[in-house]
């Protein structure tokens, strides 16, 4: 479905990709992880040709993604970023919408799709008359999956979505993801520095460096058999709650 | 596209006010000082009655035009001498006042008693020249053949002009040449001419020491200074015209001459000699309305002009300055360039870009709607560059990301997250244009104006102050407008 192959991209002296390929099959999911500046947010934008690689090619189902092409690309991915990424002066229904009515559906179709996208994301249909600063951080992000959704893509893309979000949220909607995607059966590419969002949501990670793809493979794989010091410095820097001993002089009245 | 209809039609009202309104009355001049100064004063006698707007259609050129004008219903009145409209009328400057009252009120006109003076034709001859050469008297002009003759125009083309004067007086030896009324004078002053044709009222005999030969075989038929008007107007502006016939016999002939010279000498504009003429009049300043009751009938005068013009100049801004907005944001060097370029023409004083505007497009109200524009352009192009520029990159990506098309893109996401930018660029285009069309009225565009620079050039506060409040008032309001266009732009407002 999905082809990097060799794509890499500098900006001035500083090479911010090293020629990277990874394939991913229909309905696979992958999530590219790795710290701040290793190259994963301009790798997933080179699929939708947001960046221009210098070398190497992007394959979409075959078609390789250019000025001609990136248009009819992007109408076949869904592209969800941090905060759900909505348009301030389009009310939350005005963004799931925009790109239907450009192409002139009718609108009970539009109704109807938006009305599957309600029960999917588990949203209320009051708030779509809302504007973006009037929805909280987890509704914004709600909004912005079902904007991806809309044309019914083939490929999701999503560049660290739930990053600005509270904990609690986070997890809900983490959860909620997975249902989706599981549900529809999507090819997904997932931005994340997250190592247990990737685990949850993916079943295979790529792990980059310094604008190269050091290991790719299962969760377990990462963990178990690192490929270099890195992704065991990397895995081990993730670290699980442990809860800190209960103070002693608190355990008899307990008991 | 409504709204381009709308701003057409607008432009078409701007262009055609001094044909098509109605309740307007229209005094033509001709384009020499005595008529102009006269029909300055006919229109301040006709302010004064307040029945109306009162309009003065400057310099229409020679006797032919103002008439065909007046019998066209372009203008409804305008100052004229009876041996001319014989001339034109009957073909004979020597006709009674009876048939040329006959003939008057037969294409629906009629005329006011005399105003008080006789505007005739004369030869006027350089003193010196006169002394050297003994003559004092048309027929003393026969024997000197080498006198040289500088006519204008008119007069060379009139039966009562030049080949009259030649037949009576039997100068066809002579050979004048026939130029600009203005230009022959230059040519005396420059020693290039020794004899034109003057008016008896003329300023110039004066400046130029020219002395007017005697017409001793009274060639030159009468000139009696008249107000000629359409009958209908008469009856549609009863006061005013009560008010005009009263100026008649008000103004002799060295009190014309003197107004004259104001004018050519003192380089005093028509409309302050005929306010300082009818000022003199002790019934004049009686009239004169309260601060406040002047301030209505000003914004009821020069209002809808102003507002016109304000409007259009914003409203072409708009259409010109977001494209360009828009194509900046595309290059940046463009960008560059269209940025300095804002501050540079910011800095220059309106009323120097006024002033650049008047030799490309001439005076009136088409190149201060250009300056306005001119000045509205660049905030609003400025602020749709800096609005585009300030939607955040990923916002950007996510936009492009939806597969729109560059229009859609452009028009449905960017440009509106842009909207509050470049509205406020509107806001400024706008506003600077309500206090910039008041200068507009030095060069003919009328509005508030009017009254500022008139009460300028009179020293006369409360007649500036008629002006300035109301511009002052319409900026306040227009400021008002955008907060509330703002107020209703942040999203959840609606």
């Amino acid at each position: 479905m999905l082809v990097l192959d060799g794509v890499a991209k500098r900006y001035g002296e500083a090479t911010i990709l090293h020629p990277t390929s990874l394939s991913l099959g229909r309905g696979q999911r992958v999530a590219l992880i790795g710290p701040s500046g290793s190259g994963k947010s301009t790798l997933i934008r080179t699929v939708l040709g947001l960046v221009v690689a210098d070398a190497g090619r992007v394959l979409f189902d075959g078609i390789e993604v250019g000025p001609e092409t990136a248009r009819a690309v992007r109408r076949r991915c869904g592209y969800v970023i941090s905060d759900g990424g909505l348009f301030p002066h389009l009310t939350a229904g005005g963004n799931v919408t925009l790109v239907a009515r450009r192409l002139a559906w009718k609108t009970a179709r539009i109704e109807e799709r938006v009305d599957a996208l309600l029960t999917l994301v588990r949203l209320e249909r009051d708030l779509l008359t809302r504007y973006p600063d009037q929805l909280s951080g987890g509704q914004r992000q709600r909004v912005g999956i079902m904007r991806a959704l809309m044309l019914d893509p083939e490929v999701l893309l999503f560049d660290e979505p739930f990053t600005a979000l509270d904990p609690m949220v986070r997890a809900e909607l983490q959860d909620d993801l997975l249902a989706i995607v599981t549900r529809l059966a999507k090819t997904v590419l997932l931005v994340t520095h997250d190592l247990a969002e990737a685990a949850l949501l993916c079943e295979r990670l790529a792990l980059l460096h310094d604008g190269r793809l050091v290991q790719v493979g299962a969760a377990w794989e990462l963990v178990e058999r690192p490929a270099t010091p890195f992704v065991s410095a990397f895995v081990s820097a993730q670290r699980a709650f442990v809860s800190p001993p209960r103070p002693p002089d608190l355990e008899a009245p307990l008991a | 596209m409504r709204w381009a209809y709308a701003a057409l039609s607008l432009v078409a009202w701007l262009g055609l006010t001094a044909t098509a309104q109605a309740g307007t009355l229209r005094i033509g001049s001709k384009r020499f000082t005595e008529s102009m100064i006269l029909a300055e004063i006919v229109a301040r006698a006709a302010r004064a009655a307040g029945e109306g707007r009162v309009e003065h259609v400057e310099g229409l050129g020679g006797t032919a035009i103002v008439l065909a004008a007046l019998e066209d219903g372009a203008i409804d009145l305008y100052p004229e001498y009876s041996g001319s409209l014989k001339e034109s009328l009957l073909h004979d400057v020597r006709a009674g006042d009876a048939d040329l009252a006959r003939a008057l009120s037969g294409v629906g006109l009629g005329i006011t008693a005399s105003l008080g003076f006789e505007n005739a034709y004369a030869l006027g001859m350089k003193r010196e020249r006169a002394l050297a050469l003994h003559v004092t008297r048309l027929s003393d002009l026969a024997a000197h053949t080498n006198v040289r003759i500088a006519l204008s125009n008119e007069f060379v083309g009139r039966s009562d002009g030049w080949s009259g004067l030649r037949a009576a007086y039997g100068l066809e030896a002579f050979a004048p040449r026939g130029m600009d009324h203005g230009l022959a004078y230059v040519a005396i002053q420059d020693g290039a001419a020794d004899v034109t044709d003057a008016y008896t009222t003329d300023a110039a005999l004066a400046r130029l020491d020219l002395v007017t030969l005697d017409d001793d075989r009274h060639f030159f038929p009468s000139y009696r200074a008249i107000i000629v008007y359409r009958l209908a107007a008469r009856s549609s502006f009863p006061r005013s015209f009560a008010a005009i016939e009263a100026l008649a016999g008000r103004i002799d002939a060295p009190t014309m001459t003197r107004l004259n010279a104001e004018a050519e000498v003192r380089r005093l504009a028509p409309a302050d000699i005929a306010a300082g003429f009818l000022g003199a009049v002790p019934s004049g300043p009686a009239n004169r309305p309260s601060l406040l009751r002047g301030i209505g009938d000003v914004i009821v005068l020069h209002g809808p002009r102003h507002v016109v013009l304000v409007f259009l100049a914003t409203f072409f801004a708009v259409l010109a300055g977001v494209p360009l907005g828009v194509l900046a944001a595309r290059s940046r060097v463009g960008g560059g360039i269209l940025l300095s370029a804002a501050g540079l023409v910011q800095t220059i004083p309106s009323l120097a870009l006024l002033c650049f505007a008047v030799p490309l497009l001439g005076v009136g109200a088409l190149p201060a709607m250009v300056a306005l524009f001119v000045y509205g352009l660049l905030p609003i192009a400025g602020n749709t560059l800096a609005g585009l520029r300030g939607i955040p990159l990923t916002l950007r990506e996510a936009a492009a990301a939806l597969g729109l098309s560059p229009l859609d893109l452009l028009l449905r996401v960017e440009l509106p997250m842009a909207a509050p930018v470049i509205l406020t660029g509107i806001k400024t285009a706008a506003i600077t244009a309500v206090g910039t069309a008041t200068i507009a009225a030095f060069i003919g565009a009328g509005g508030f104006g009017e009254p500022i620079s008139t009460g300028l050039n009179l020293n006369d506060t409360q007649m500036i102050l008629e002006g300035a409040v109301p511009a002052a008032l319409l900026a306040l309001l227009v400021q008002g407008a955008f907060a509330v266009i703002e107020r209703r732009m942040v999203p959840g407002a609606r």
